[in-house]
């Protein structure tokens, strides 16, 4: 079985068959930051993952935050009075 | 974007990289992709440099894949029937042997309306099949040799599975290819005109997998100029087992999608979403089939994936990475071929020390993988574990969830 070697083949030069690709003109962090406000975006920081909650009781709140974080949630979103705002305390009379 | 009109001056990019520098101080060292598995480490922010071009202007136009196995005919066939009524436009059947019963196996299959190709390991399970089914499946089955001088199906599925880095698990790939090209250039008989089946594994790492797909194509292109051969390639991607969990299965649907979006994204001509469960002791279940087709058909019918064009143009981070794919699995390719030693002891070697690193940074809990190592379903009673795995090269599959069982 004739052998082809690769030895000839080793090095051979991709970069030479890479292109130059223009670079986007606005970058993030810089007017009119089109890629975002700030240079390092998520970076360093990820977005937070939260589930808007205040449904329910102050005991039945707090045991959900504590499920979700547990779940692995980065942030709380509390609002205090869902049930006005939303107008179950009209409809539920409370 | 960029072409917009906007009366704002533009900033140099070392002004962006010092603003970078700024904002992230103590953190800087968060410019520079690192990867000690894959072996990778470039700076994200020299976006002038050059790059291998990712110009896929054809939509990404995959066919969804069911991969099955010959034996128990008429149970597959059936398995067959129900996915291809559910989405499936493609089969792969592997395993077969010269005890196959073709024509319970291929029964009311319309061959001619759909991709159906057969996989291949010897002369006599081949000519079992020529002798034994139907006019119309032999017409319109594709044959896929996986063995000898005319072999056109490759897989580094259970390379991947093992442990094996993307540098790895590509190198071992065009190795074996470039082997097979040599037989063929010396035989007379060009009989499958050179297009080849390759089948990858999907890993859990989204950019990385996306540059495998694309890295294969370019290398391939270039064993295609060395042995001067026209060489067609069709990918086919495969999800794995490795980070799947039996305790929680519903974050199997979100890595399973993920990992098709890759494959999607990278170009890959078939998709096969295996089901999470398909290694457990149970074998796999209805919910884990249904959703392993409905992953694809969402991607197609409801992202639309597949009508979308050019989807990696400008990708500064998949070209590098493509880069250095191609790079790493180059020279070893090379080294490989040169050295004239046992390849697959090289290989294994390999495949163990990037494998020991996947385990310690499990351990170590560098690597989280939600539901398994950590954020666990506390509610869920698992229903099903882990059965015997298969091996490759003397290695079990590597699946997390598994050593922990065992553990």
């Amino acid at each position: 079985m004739p052998k082809l070697s690769l030895k000839a083949h080793r090095n051979i030069n991709w970069e030479a068959q890479a292109v130059a690709i223009q670079a986007p003109k606005y970058r993030s962090g810089m007017p009119p930051y089109l890629s975002g406000p700030y240079a390092s975006m998520y970076l360093a920081k990820p977005w937070t993952i939260r589930q808007y909650a205040g449904f329910s009781t102050a005991e039945a709140s707090n045991a959900f935050y504590r499920k979700n974080l547990a779940a692995g949630q980065k942030g709380l979103s509390v609002a205090f009075d869902l049930v006005k705002q939303v107008l179950l305390s009209t409809l539920l009379k409370i | 974007m960029s072409e917009l009109p906007l009366p704002f001056s533009i900033h140099s990019i070392e002004d962006w990289q010092a603003q970078l520098q700024s904002e992230l101080l103590e953190k800087s060292h968060l410019l520079k992709y690192v990867n000690d598995i894959e072996e990778l480490e470039f700076s994200i922010t020299d976006l002038d440099g050059p790059q291998i071009p990712l110009n896929f202007n054809s939509p990404t136009n995959w066919k969804n894949l069911l991969k099955v196995s010959a034996n128990e005919e008429k149970k597959t066939n059936q398995l067959l029937l129900d996915a291809l009524m559910q989405g499936a436009e493609a089969v792969i059947i592997e395993h077969a042997s010269r005890q196959t019963d073709w024509k319970i196996l291929l029964n009311d299959i319309q061959t001619a309306y759909i991709d159906c190709m057969i996989i291949f390991n010897d002369d006599d399970s081949m000519q079992h099949f020529k002798n034994n089914a139907s006019e119309d499946a032999q017409k319109h089955c594709k044959v896929l040799y996986q063995y000898g001088e005319e072999q056109n199906y490759f897989s580094s599925f259970k390379i991947n599975q093992v442990g094996a880095n993307c540098a790895t698990e590509l190198g071992s790939l065009i190795l074996h290819i470039h082997r097979v090209l040599e037989l063929q250039s010396s035989s007379e008989s060009h009989i499958h005109g050179y297009t080849f089946f390759l089948e990858l594994g999907l890993g859990a790492e989204y950019l990385v997998e996306i540059a495998k797909f694309t890295a294969i194509r370019k290398l391939i292109e270039q064993l295609s100029i060395i042995h001067q051969m026209k060489i067609e390639i069709k990918l086919i991607a495969t999800t794995g087992f490795c980070n799947k969990s039996l305790h929680d299965p519903y974050t199997n649907l979100l890595r399973q999608t993920t990992e098709s979006m890759s494959g999607v994204i990278g170009a890959t001509d078939y998709l096969c979403v295996q089901p999470y469960d398909a290694l457990s002791t149970n074998g796999t279940s209805e919910f884990a089939q249904r959703m392993a087709l409905n992953i694809g058909n969402l991607l197609q019918f409801e992202a639309k994936l597949d009508q979308t064009k050019t989807l990696l143009f400008g990708s500064y981070v998949i070209g590098k990475l493509t880069q250095e794919l191609i790079e790493k699995s180059w020279e070893m390719l090379c080294d490989l071929d040169e050295e004239n030693t046992d390849s697959i002891e090289q290989l294994k070697s390999r495949i163990v020390h990037t494998r020991s690193i996947r385990l310690a940074k499990f351990e170590d809990k560098k690597l989280l993988l939600t539901g398994i190592n950590c954020f666990e379903n506390e509610f869920e009673i698992p229903p099903n574990s882990w059965g015997n795995l298969p091996t490759e090269i003397g290695l079990p599959f590597l699946i997390f969830e598994k050593t922990m069982q065992d553990a």
